[in-house]
């Protein structure tokens, strides 16, 4: 699946909503967007939004890469990393 | 001691949602219980439930998206009715930054989350996916999944925790508030109790032969207890919640009073002299109703209404036997008895606290609910016969005695008084 920026950061966007408390989806995500401290996803909700993400775009995180991201741009970055090698090694 | 009022009600039930529609239910006699396709298609013997209506509707209405996904639909329904309790006890909308630490919750459920184990969580973990299960988990099956979401909805620090003795739930849960104010341990406390929904919550009933199996045609005949065609309970779902608060803190903020606790016990029958695992010990049922109305400080005299537990299985005859012992009352002098499951069915775990919330509105509101499906009374209860209401009856009360007896051979009863400024 050929993926564009925008239709990543969108997909990203509506997982992350899903587990996101409405008083705070006002949140307009940039890059450094705070995930627990602006988003309010501790590091259950975490696991959940991974999971989500794995299943939509057929890549693996593990547990290691996920722990080290804090932000929507970390975030971002790692999905669209995983997207790429994933298209490089088809 | 100090004393001890009620000051908030909260019902999801089978006849009903909320306190009007509920009150509205229990003077028609309205039968909550319905044909569910489901139990056939899965081969029950019973395929008839009493189940709340709109439940993913109400759910969505109470509870946003990301909070629902942590919540068995069993917590559901018991946050609704302890959401709805805290409102019309006409406390604030909780703080997002403060704690009360002046209430607390023992909200209990008999068997809990078994609908997302049964879906969820056995079938993914047997394909070897528990790792695919996401975090929510622990939060929905947890034996305290329902007292915690509430205490975390409400922002409530005192004591929170949900306690489980099958069918005597609820009504213990209730005790147990009652002497956690009495004794100035919290200043209000939401005591419930609430069950889901689900054919794996049934299926053992249905498995035991215990369930009503012979009116799945006319599913609003199915419940009948006290009468002579009684062929077994019918499973049903829901949540009560009873706010329990110091009289002194109540009057200070000028809560509305539905009626006073003034007396209660909880036992077990030890599992002798006839009791088992699914059969009460008659001394432990007459020990626990006398042990009530003794903490009362009533004369069973002055009781005008028991509200039975009585379930429509062969243990209504000998429940109301023990009640004749304990009161020890000639059967002219015998008080009023009504079966609330006869209109909503058997809650398990809700039970003692829906039918406490009838117990309170039946005072407050002064009335007492029909039993209903008794025309053909049990051979070995005419001599109660005319103590039996078959249509509603406007009366004032002064005094309901309310007991639950649950699988393990334990009791647990309630007296409560009607509350006069």
């Amino acid at each position: 699946m050929e993926t564009t920026t925008d239709s990543l950061i969108a997909m990203l966007e509506k997982h992350i909503a899903k587990f996101t408390a409405p008083e705070r989806r006002d949140v307009v995500l940039t890059p450094t967007t705070h995930l627990v401290d602006e988003l309010g996803i501790d590091s259950a909700r975490m696991i959940d939004i991974v999971l989500d993400v794995e299943d939509t775009f057929n890549i693996t995180m593990s547990d290691e890469e996920i722990d080290s991201k804090r932000t929507f741009g970390d975030l971002l970055e790692l999905v669209r990393s995983k997207i790429q090698t994933k298209g490089a090694t088809a | 001691m100090r004393r001890v009022v009620i000051t908030g009600l909260g019902v999801l039930s089978p006849i009903g949602h909320g306190l009007r529609e509920f009150e509205e239910g229990l003077r028609e006699g309205r039968s909550g219980i319905r044909y569910e396709p489901e139990l056939e298609s899965l081969g029950f013997g019973c395929c008839v439930a009493g189940i709340p209506c709109g439940l993913d509707d109400l759910a969505a209405q109470y509870f946003a998206p990301h909070v629902q996904i942590g919540m068995d639909r069993y917590a559901t329904m018991g946050c609704i009715a302890g959401l709805d309790c805290w409102a019309d006890a006409g406390l604030p909308e909780p703080a997002k930054d403060r704690v009360d630490w002046d209430t607390s919750i023992i909200f209990g459920s008999g068997i809990g989350g078994i609908e997302t184990i049964g879906k969820t969580l056995v079938p993914e973990t047997d394909k070897r996916r528990a790792r695919r299960l996401g975090s929510t988990i622990p939060e929905r099956i947890m034996g305290s999944a329902v007292s915690a979401r509430l205490a975390g909805i409400l922002g409530v620090g005192g004591q929170v925790t949900s306690n489980s003795s099958a069918c005597a739930t609820g009504t213990e849960a209730i005790a147990n508030a009652w002497w956690m104010v009495r004794e100035g341990r919290a200043a209000r406390v939401i005591a419930g109790g609430c069950e889901g929904a689900s054919p794996y919550i049934w299926a053992g009933f249905d498995a035991m032969r215990v369930l009503s199996s012979r009116f799945n045609d006319t599913p609003s005949r199915a419940s009948r207890p006290m009468s002579a065609s009684a062929a077994g309970f019918v499973p049903a779902g829901g949540g009560g919640a009873l706010m329990l608060e110091d009289l002194d803190a109540a009057s200070q903020r000028g809560a509305r009073i539905y009626a006073e606790i003034v007396g209660a016990a909880v036992n077990c029958g030890g599992h002798r002299n006839g009791g088992t695992m699914t059969a009460a010990n008659a001394e432990g049922a007459r020990r626990c109703i006398r042990g009530a109305m003794e903490s009362a400080k009533i004369r069973a005299d002055e009781i005008d209404l028991i509200s039975g537990h009585l379930t429509a299985t062969a243990a209504d005859p000998i429940e109301a036997a023990n009640w004749r012992a304990a009161l020890d009352l000639p059967g002219e002098r015998f008080p009023l008895i009504n079966a609330p499951k006869s209109l909503f069915g058997h809650t398990l775990g809700a039970a003692g606290a829906i039918e406490s919330v009838a117990c309170a509105v039946q005072l407050y509101r002064g009335f007492v609910h029909p039993s209903i499906n008794c025309e053909d009374v049990h051979p070995e209860l005419r001599w109660c016969d005319r103590s039996i209401p078959r249509t509603v009856i406007e009366r004032d009360l002064e005094i309901v005695a309310k007991a639950s007896f649950g699988f393990g051979d334990v009791n647990a009863c309630i007296v409560f008084r009607r509350w006069k400024n």
